[in-house]
């Protein structure tokens, strides 16, 4: 860009075409805040009807409700639905992978685990369910920790071992 | 060093928003706007500081805060492509008593804010009485009378 420019009897380092392309690139900028909040709106930031998703066991005994997006240190949920199957000698028994809960600070969890093991890469919950029980949720009340991609994974506990379970995968907004 | 990376980012955003927001956002501040400029305060200070209250966390933030102001500064000075980027340009509203519309209503400005510009800084009492009008970078309006203006 060279010095001021003489328009008349005015010195002014007008610059038409730098002008054009500005507004040019208000508008984009406009374009884009409407999209942010539209997204926003959809919930593509975290809270919103696309910000929740559902994972299940591939025997369907177990099912989950994760945040697919969630914000850093901002609450975040992970509901689990056990049917009546999934439950054996008045207790049901589910695992959570380490790496998930490892960025995780777990606030609540509801009800209270009547105990929790060290499993290798898991975690096992044990609930105490009276017989008879039909279905319920146990609800993990969880503030993020960590920001990028999360991916974890759950399922029952069979006498035998860790059943197979399904994955989800949670990603924090810094 | 979170306090340095968050109001880095802080400025970084605050910058582009009210570069896209156009040059006439913050110059005259209405009511509203002042009510609006309290609120992007109050949530930007949380953004920055997150949920640690001590003068630390403070005095990180504002040091980053005046070192980038001083750095984009010094960077202007160097290259004027960057202080064009930054800071925009002056651009000529009005020539000779004649409003250069297109351009007006490109910055979002009407007639009546340039006789407002007029009464304000020159007195002057009609579009005839003024030679040029621009749009400063900072988002003012300077007027320069015709040199019989006062006929």
């Amino acid at each position: 860009m060279s010095g001021p420019s003489r328009i008349g009897d005015l010195e002014l380092s007008q610059d038409l075409d730098f002008h054009r392309r500005e507004i040019r690139g208000e508008k984009i900028g406009w374009a884009v805040m409407l999209l942010v909040v539209l997204a926003a709106l959809l919930g593509l930031f975290g809270s919103g009807p696309l910000s929740t998703g559902e994972a299940r066991t591939p025997d369907g005994r177990l099912e989950a409700e994760y945040n697919r997006f969630a914000r850093y240190m901002a609450p975040a949920e992970l509901r689990l639905t056990f049917r009546p199957e999934a439950v054996r000698e008045g207790q049901v028994q589910v695992w959570l992978s380490r790496d998930y809960l490892q960025h995780m600070v777990i606030q609540k969890v509801i009800p209270e685990p009547d105990s929790v093991q060290l499993d290798g890469p898991r975690l096992i919950y044990t609930f105490n369910v009276r017989q008879g029980t039909q279905s319920g949720d146990l609800v993990f009340e969880l503030e993020t920790e960590a920001i990028g991609r999360l991916n974890g994974s759950l399922g029952l506990m069979e006498p035998t071992g860790a059943a197979q379970g399904a994955g989800f995968s949670t990603f924090i907004y810094p | 060093m979170d306090a340095v990376l968050r109001s880095a980012a802080i400025y970084l955003f605050l910058l582009l928003i009210f570069r896209v927001a156009g040059k006439r956002t913050l110059t005259q501040i209405t009511t509203f706007d002042f009510v609006l400029l309290l609120i992007i305060s109050e949530v930007t200070q949380q953004a920055m500081i997150g949920d640690d209250f001590s003068i630390t966390q403070a005095v990180l933030a504002i040091v980053t805060l005046v070192g980038l102001d001083i750095s984009l500064s010094l960077w202007k000075q160097r290259s004027p492509r960057v202080e064009r980027l930054i800071d925009s340009v002056p651009v000529l509203i009005l020539e000779n008593g004649q409003p250069i519309k297109e351009r007006m209503e490109q910055l979002r400005i009407d007639e009546s804010d340039i006789l407002n510009a007029a009464r304000e800084l020159q007195g002057l009492e009609r579009l005839d009485q003024i030679k040029y009008a621009i749009l400063e970078r900072s988002g003012n309006i300077s007027v320069i009378p015709r040199p019989n203006a006062g006929g």
